[in-house]
Formats: structure tokens, C-alpha cells, sequence
């Protein structure tokens, strides 16, 4: 049996989120401590150990860092990405919910390195249950001496607060975050400049995922060589994976990176019932569609590869027989469609037409010239797109059209064929 | 100091461009055309609607020429099939949702969409043919907007942050909902009318009120129809007839408008004297500084952004007014017709003309006079420069005292010296530059759009084709400086 390696959610509910003496009993402040002690060696750690964003990019953290580091101004930022909307992830719900203070201490931590003194928590507008308890936490701490000025009396000063999200997917992506943040909408900016040096205001920027910041204070307290004990040599460290779809127990798991994706599918139980898996999709709504052959993949970018998809946010849906490959996408590409910020026209009116299709697919059958062109509108927009969202939303239907095609064929009318 | 020049190839032809410019400048400036929508220069370049795409060797995916900077050794392709097909998917697309009704367009002439659809060989009922019913607001006495011809390039929202600060035209919704419009019907917004959304519109989207039924009625009726021609107008209304930018046909359009029937037509700016004699006695009179009532697009500005300025405004009616009013006083029976560069002159109350269209209206005017563009472009070949007719004998010259500008002309008819004196755009202005010194006598013209009249918001469109090389500010100034 696939046992978890429980390194962010080591202590998961086991103290009160709320306590901040059980979180010191365990090891809490720690990494704070150590870093207000000796900033400078908060970076070389950090580097060291190889630590990548959690977000679905895996960018190298000490980098980011770095660069906001040696970009000079007057003020800096740092932002924890709570915006978590990707469909099938709630990996930062748990950690946020269990450990907050995990989050804020890596915050502090990202802070001294790269010399901000402001934290903005940037919470995805539907978790806004969790506001409360994250606001007392940050008062507590800051009464306390652990947030605010001239922590543990190392001369370095930082404030967090909390920034509800407007409620767009969108507001997940970086620069529109930070667009949000401003007031704006939520629409991507353009890059360069990165965030790491023109970001919130104009500043530099430290944006990182919940799950990034909650991997730092360990990296800095037991040091980047216990770090890099788990993982692969590119990637080291462990991943909450999130574990939908018809199985047993879905929910959210802590693996090494690497780890198949039979070792997430027997966490998580099997399919329901005793039918046989069919296939997964793999990264989230804007995941690739891979038969249930795959199987023995890893789940380490180079794996993921392999079979022709990404790691992302680490979310798999694991789908039984009888489950048709078009209702997926059409499942995804709605959620796109309805999600795109229409700025660009390939998402806005190609994701659109795309969802006209597959609706009329998965309500019975179509000529096999809508099939073509549901192919061709996939390539079209995965080309076209102005970032992410449209590029990679398309992905389902190209990977469906290329696995499960005998699905896509069976709902074109026979005479056609 | 000179950039560093940069070394690329666009489709094979080795070029040189500015280090920091784009593969869209770099390709313009080598001429080579690569299709654009939402791309207007100096204006917007947010990479949104994916047209200027072309592929670059070891790129993963096409990259937007108007957003992607030059990088030496960088190898371009503009005409790609790749390329080529997905410019034509993107129109297909947009072809979705806007509705086709060219004939009766007010862009027919000159829409820089339907162009495009054409060169890049688009089908434009791809994806069936658009359902959507007009939306029109025509509540502002300026500015209308039909929302289904709008394919949400952004041109417009771009172009009224940037002249105005305003922000009236914005986005709304996401996805297949989103609109481009204001946030209430237009005529009750703070729209000052300056027009410029409408130059940016490469569709039929954002258009003026029309005021050329009219002046159709009136010709049909007969009635004396005397016209009063700016000379920005002049200056413009060449480019409708496919005269290059910077060819001044202020005498072709007055013999076009004799030949459609009207009776006399004057160069409305014959009476600027008047007007700077006007303003230097008010000055006089009043010992502080005026603002200039000349634009009245930036007039509504003050009144609507910075009302503690508003007591500084001129009581001065606009050149247009006066000069209306003059001609009224002499011919009481006649139809007067002023002919702008200006939208925000429509948004005049008691304007004294009959009827105020702009430049664009009147080349709508002279296509349809000529059935279509094809014959009117033959007759305005055809015909000789015309002189226009001569003003009233109390009218009064300017520029001949001055060194031309209307400013000039004020200050040289007040005697003050030449730095109370000064010229302001409203876009990025410092409003505590209204109030500084304010007591000390002398004249602030403020003008809304970016360039002056010059290309003012009732001035043709300058399609993203035709801006290649030359601005159209400079070309069109150009071109004015020449007749004089």
C-alpha cells in the first residue's frame, strides 16, 4: 500500500489551526527565528534546496526571490496567491484551513529575502469563511511581535493583510492578479516586465503559491539537504495532489514528485463500484486526457511529458468506463468559455464555438464536418491565444481528439462516415 | 542619442530596426503589411485581437508582431499558411458576432474591418450569419454606438482614456458576454463629445449623430444653402477620395459642394480675426486669465472634471458659432451648414447653423451624392479647385498680423506679452495650471484631441494601414501649411 510523505501537512490536523503555541511545538517559527537571525542565508537555503513554485509552473524560488531582491526600490511586495480556482484543486483550502500559519511564516520569510516589508494575501473570493480566522491569526501575530515591525528584533518590519478576490478564475494568473489588486479587472498583463521587477504598484514582486509559502518554513529549518531527501533531482520535495472523479476517496494527498499516478489512484481507493478506469485527466480543467494505461506514469514533469501532458496544480480526475471523453471537455471548455476574460479573440469567441459543438456532441450527433472543426478551433486557439488560459483550455479537446477518439466518433452520424 | 539598430529578417529580406521597437514597426517601416485591428498607434497595443500574428523561428507559439520587441538574428514570417489561416479564423470568428449590415453602415466606405476581411480572404458567414438585432444608444447629441457592429478590439476605450481621462467607454462582462460601452446610455454620462473613440472604431461601433438628412432635405427643398468649411476639414477630406495624407483639397470640396447644390460656400476660418478680436477684448475686460472657448470639447471637460476652473471659461462663443451667427444676420432665410473637423461642436444647444456635420459626414455626403465611392472618386478627380465665396465686409482676418496660429492672433490683438499665452491638452493636463497665477491677464487654450483639430474626432479614420510611415497629425498640418 502507497503511503503519504507528509511534509507541508505533517501536522495537518493534528494542532489547532488557531494555537500559535502548538504551532511553535511543533517547530513553528523556527525558520522565522533563523531567518531574522542571518537574512543572508535565507537565499543560499533556498537555492539550494531547489524549492519550485507549487502553482503549476515549478519556476526555481530562490530566482524569484533574487530577482526582486536585486532590483532596487523603495518599496517591495510579497503576494500569496490564494486565488485557487482551478476545477478539481483545493490543495491551498486545506493547507490555509489547517496551517495558516505555515503560509504566514513563509511569507515573513520570502519578505526579509527579497526585502519586502508588505504581504498581501491575496483569498480567492469563495473562501471567504476562511477570512475571519486569517484576520484574527494576523492580528494575533501582529500584537505579538511575529508580523509588523522589527521582527524579533531583527530591523525588518512586516505588515500583511487580506485581499479578497473579485471571484474571476482568472485572478489566478499573476499579472491579473495584481491587476485585481489595483482595482482593475482581471485581465493578464503583458510580460515583460515580470512581476519580479515591475509587479503590485509598479514594485517589485514576490508572487507565490499558498503551497510554495507553506514549503519554506521547513526548507529553512531543517535545511535544503533534508529537503532534497524526497523528489526528483530536478524537482525535489513533496506535491499535494488532489484526487477527483468517480474514486473512493477523493480528496487531497501528500506525495513525494515522482510518485506514479497509480500511487494517487490507490490512495484514493479505485473507482467506485468495481468498474474499470477508463482514463484521467491530468493538471485540471485545462488538463490532458490520458487512458487509464497510463497508469504508471510520473508524476514529475518529465513524466507527465512522457504521455503528452503537465503536472499543473497536481489535480487528477480519474473517470470510469461508460464515461464519455466529450462530456469531460465539454465540462471543461464551458467552464473556459464562461471564465475567459474575452480579451483576446481566440478565447473569447473560439472557446465559445468550441462549447456550441460539444454541447450539440453530447447531446446527440453532429455532421463530420463539426467534428473537423472542433479540431481545427482547438489548434486554432491553443496557438492564438494571448496567455495561458486560452492556450492551455484548449488542451482537453486536443488530447481527447487524440486518446479517445473513438468517443468523438461516435457522435458523428454514421451515413458520414 | 540614436538607438542601437537591430538586425533581423522578416520573410526572408534581411532588415535593420530601433532596438526596443517592434516586429510590427520593424515590418511597416521595411513595408512590408501585416494585418492589424486592435493595434492603433500611439494609441493602443494590447496584443488582444490576435490578427498582426506571425510566426518566429524556435518560438513555441505564433507571437503578436504589434507586442513581440525585435531581437537580432531574429527570424520573422508574416505570410505564413499558419499564419494565413489563423488570420482568417480570427476574422471568421469575429464575423460571428457582428452584425453585417454594410450597406446601410455609416463605415461602408472606409471600414477597416470589413477591409480586412476582404484582403485576408475570410468568410464572413463561416459560422452562420450574425442574428444580432441593432443596439444603438443615440441618446448623445455627439457621440452614437451600435453594439452588435462592435468586434471589442478596445481601440475606443484606449482612446478615451488617453484624450480624456474620463474613462466613459469601458468593459463590461467577460467571455462571450463581454461589451465594450459606457456604463449608462451615453447622452448621461460626462462624455465631453471630443470624438475620439470614434476615429479608433475600425468598424461601424461608434459613429456621430447624423446631421446629413438634414442638410438633404434642405437641398431637396431648395433652400439657399450656404456652408461654412473649416480648413481642418480641407485638409482631411482628400484622404475619403484616396488622396495621400498630407493633400489639402479645402478648393476641390468647395467646387463639390457647389456641384451638390449648394449656394455659397465660405472658409470658415476667413473670420478668425474676428473671433481673436473678440477674445483679446474680453480679456481686456476682465484683467484675468480666460480659458479659450474654442474647442468645446474641452470646455465641457472643465465644466465636467475641474468646475472650480469653469468661471475662467470664455463667454466667447466657439469660431463655428460666431461665425454661424454672422452669416445669420446677413442671410436670415438661408440654410447654414458648418463643416468640422469637431463631434463636440454637435453638442452645442443654439449652435446658429441649421446643421453641423463633420468631415467624415460630408465625405459620407459626397459618396452618396456620387452613388458610390467608385464614381465619386471620379468626379472628384474631375473637378477643378474651387475659391470659396467671400465673407461680409465686417468680417476680419487672422493670421496676417500674427504668425498664424489663433493664439497669435489674440495675443498680437491684446498687446500682452507672449507667455500669457500658452496651449494645453487636457490629456495628462495639471489642473492646478488652470488656477496658477490665474489673476494675470492672458488666454489658456485647452484642446481635447491629442493632436488639435487637426485630427479632431469628426476627422476621417486613419485606418491602421494608411499610418505607416507618416502620423496623420504632421502630415495633415503639413498639407494645411502648404495652401496658405
Amino acid at each position: 500500500m502507497t503511503e503519504q510523505v507528509k511534509r507541508v501537512l505533517a501536522n495537518a490536523g493534528m494542532i489547532d489551526p488557531l494555537s500559535r503555541a502548538q504551532y511553535e511545538q511543533v517547530g513553528g517559527f523556527e525558520a522565522l527565528r533563523r531567518a531574522a537571525a542571518d537574512p543572508e542565508m535565507i537565499l543560499a537555503e533556498i537555492s539550494a534546496s531547489g524549492l519550485c513554485g507549487r502553482g503549476g509552473a515549478y519556476f526555481p524560488v530562490g530566482k524569484k526571490w533574487s530577482l526582486v531582491r536585486d532590483t532596487p526600490a523603495a518599496q517591495k511586495y510579497v503576494v500569496a496567491n490564494a486565488d485557487e480556482g482551478e476545477p478539481g484543486t483545493c490543495k491551498d483550502r486545506l493547507i490555509l484551513k489547517s496551517l495558516p500559519r505555515e503560509v504566514l511564516e513563509g511569507m515573513v520569510v520570502a519578505g526579509i529575502a527579497s526585502g519586502a516589508s508588505e504581504g498581501i494575501l491575496y483569498l480567492r473570493g469563495e473562501y471567504a469563511d476562511l477570512e475571519p480566522m486569517l484576520q484574527r491569526i494576523i492580528d494575533e501575530d501582529t500584537r505579538d511581535g511575529y508580523l509588523g515591525s522589527n521582527i524579533f528584533g531583527s530591523g525588518h518590519d512586516f505588515n500583511v493583510r487580506i485581499v479578497m478576490g473579485e471571484g474571476s478564475y482568472l485572478c489566478g494568473e499573476e499579472t491579473a492578479l495584481l491587476e485585481s489588486l489595483e482595482g482593475y479587472r482581471a485581465e493578464p498583463r503583458l510580460k515583460p516586465p515580470y512581476p519580479g521587477v515591475s509587479g503590485y504598484l509598479k514594485s517589485p514582486t514576490v508572487i507565490n503559491n499558498v503551497e510554495t509559502l507553506a514549503n519554506v518554513p521547513a526548507v529553512i529549518r531543517d535545511g535544503a539537504a533534508a529537503f532534497r531527501s524526497c523528489g526528483t533531482e530536478r524537482l525535489p520535495g513533496t506535491k499535494l495532489f488532489t484526487a477527483s472523479g468517480d474514486v473512493q476517496r477523493p480528496g487531497v494527498y501528500e506525495l513525494p514528485i515522482g510518485a506514479s499516478l497509480r500511487d494517487l489512484y490507490e490512495l484514493a481507493g479505485g473507482i467506485n463500484g468495481g468498474r474499470q478506469l477508463k482514463g484521467m485527466q491530468i493538471g485540471g480543467a485545462s488538463g490532458s486526457l490520458v487512458r487509464a494505461g497510463c497508469l504508471d506514469a510520473c508524476m514529475d514533469p518529465e513524466g507527465c511529458a512522457a504521455i503528452g501532458t503537465m503536472l499543473g496544480t497536481g489535480s487528477v480526475l480519474f473517470f470510469p468506463e461508460g464515461e464519455s471523453a466529450v462530456s469531460i471537455c465539454l465540462r471543461s471548455i464551458r467552464f473556459f468559455a464562461d471564465e475567459s476574460c474575452g480579451k483576446c479573440t481566440p478565447c473569447r469567441q473560439g472557446l465559445e464555438q468550441m462549447r456550441r459543438i460539444l454541447a450539440a456532441m453530447d447531446q446527440g450527433q453532429v455532421r463530420k464536418q463539426q467534428l473537423e472543426e472542433l479540431g481545427m478551433l482547438a489548434a486554432y486557439v491553443g496557438r492564438n491565444a494571448f496567455y495561458g488560459l486560452g492556450q492551455m483550455a484548449v488542451t482537453p479537446v486536443l488530447t481527447g481528439l487524440k486518446n479517445f477518439p473513438e468517443d468523438f466518433e461516435a457522435r458523428v452520424r454514421k451515413e458520414e462516415f | 542619442m540614436s538607438k542601437a539598430m537591430i538586425a533581423l529578417s522578416i520573410d526572408g529580406k534581411p532588415v535593420t530596426a530601433e532596438e526596443g521597437s517592434t516586429i510590427l514597426d520593424a515590418a511597416r517601416q521595411n513595408g512590408i503589411v501585416i494585418p492589424t485591428l486592435c493595434y492603433l498607434k500611439n494609441v493602443s497595443r494590447t496584443g488582444s485581437c490576435r490578427m498582426c500574428v506571425v510566426e518566429v523561428r524556435g518560438a513555441r507559439n505564433l507571437m503578436t508582431a504589434c507586442t513581440t520587441a525585435v531581437r537580432p538574428g531574429m527570424e520573422v514570417f508574416t505570410d505564413t499558411d499558419l499564419v494565413r489561416s489563423s488570420r482568417r479564423e480570427t476574422l471568421e470568428l469575429l464575423c460571428r458576432d457582428h452584425r453585417m449590415d454594410c450597406d446601410s453602415c455609416p463605415r461602408y466606405t472606409d471600414c477597416e474591418f470589413h477591409y480586412w476581411i476582404g484582403q485576408c480572404g475570410a468568410d464572413d458567414s463561416r459560422y452562420g450569419t450574425c442574428r444580432r438585432l441593432p443596439e444603438k444608444d443615440e441618446t448623445s447629441p455627439a457621440i452614437a454606438m451600435d453594439s452588435s457592429k462592435c468586434i471589442l478590439c478596445r481601440r475606443c476605450v484606449q482612446a478615451c482614456h488617453l484624450a480624456t481621462g474620463l474613462d466613459i467607454l469601458s468593459i463590461f462582462g467577460r467571455g462571450a458576454e463581454e461589451r465594450v460601452g459606457a456604463l449608462t446610455s451615453l447622452g448621461s454620462t460626462g462624455c465631453i463629445g471630443c470624438g475620439q473613440c470614434v476615429t479608433a472604431c475600425p468598424s461601424g461601433a461608434l459613429y456621430e449623430r447624423d446631421d446629413t438628412q438634414k442638410v438633404w432635405n434642405a437641398l431637396e427643398h431648395d433652400r439657399h444653402v450656404t456652408v461654412l468649411l473649416s480648413r481642418f476639414a480641407g485638409a482631411c477630406i482628400g484622404e475619403a477620395f484616396h488622396d495621400p495624407i498630407g493633400t489639402n483639397r479645402f478648393g476641390r470640396a468647395v467646387s463639390m459642394l457647389r456641384k451638390m447644390g449648394c449656394a455659397e460656400v465660405l472658409d470658415l476660418d476667413g473670420m478668425l480675426g474676428t473671433y481673436a478680436k473678440a477674445c483679446a477684448e474680453e480679456i481686456s475686460r476682465r484683467k484675468a486669465r480666460v480659458l479659450s472657448s474654442r474647442c468645446p470639447a474641452a470646455a465641457a471637460w472643465i465644466r465636467a472634471a475641474h468646475p472650480e476652473a469653469a468661471s475662467l471659461l470664455s463667454d466667447v462663443p466657439s469660431p463655428a458659432v460666431m461665425a454661424a451667427r454672422m452669416i445669420r444676420a446677413h442671410e436670415p432665410d438661408s440654410f447654414i451648414v458648418s463643416v468640422t473637423p469637431c463631434t463636440a461642436e454637435k453638442m452645442n444647444a443654439d449652435p446658429a447653423a441649421d446643421a453641423v456635420i463633420t468631415t467624415r459626414e460630408l465625405a459620407a455626403m459626397v459618396n452618396r451624392a456620387c452613388v458610390s465611392r467608385y464614381t465619386a472618386c471620379r468626379v472628384w478627380d474631375s473637378l477643378e479647385d474651387g475659391t470659396p465665396d467671400s465673407w461680409p465686409q465686417e468680417a476680419e482676418r487672422a493670421g496676417e498680423d500674427a504668425d498664424g496660429s489663433l493664439l497669435d492672433a489674440v495675443r498680437s490683438r491684446s498687446g500682452l506679452p507672449a507667455d500669457a499665452f500658452r496651449q494645453l491638452q487636457i490629456a495628462g493636463a495639471d489642473p492646478s495650471e488652470f488656477m496658477k497665477d490665474a489673476e494675470q491677464p492672458g488666454c489658456l487654450e485647452i484642446m481635447a484631441c491629442p493632436d488639435g483639430c487637426i485630427t479632431g474626432g469628426g476627422q476621417l479614420s486613419v485606418a491602421g494601414t494608411d499610418q505607416i510611415l507618416a502620423s496623420a497629425a504632421d502630415g495633415r498640418a503639413a498639407g494645411l501649411g502648404r495652401a496658405e
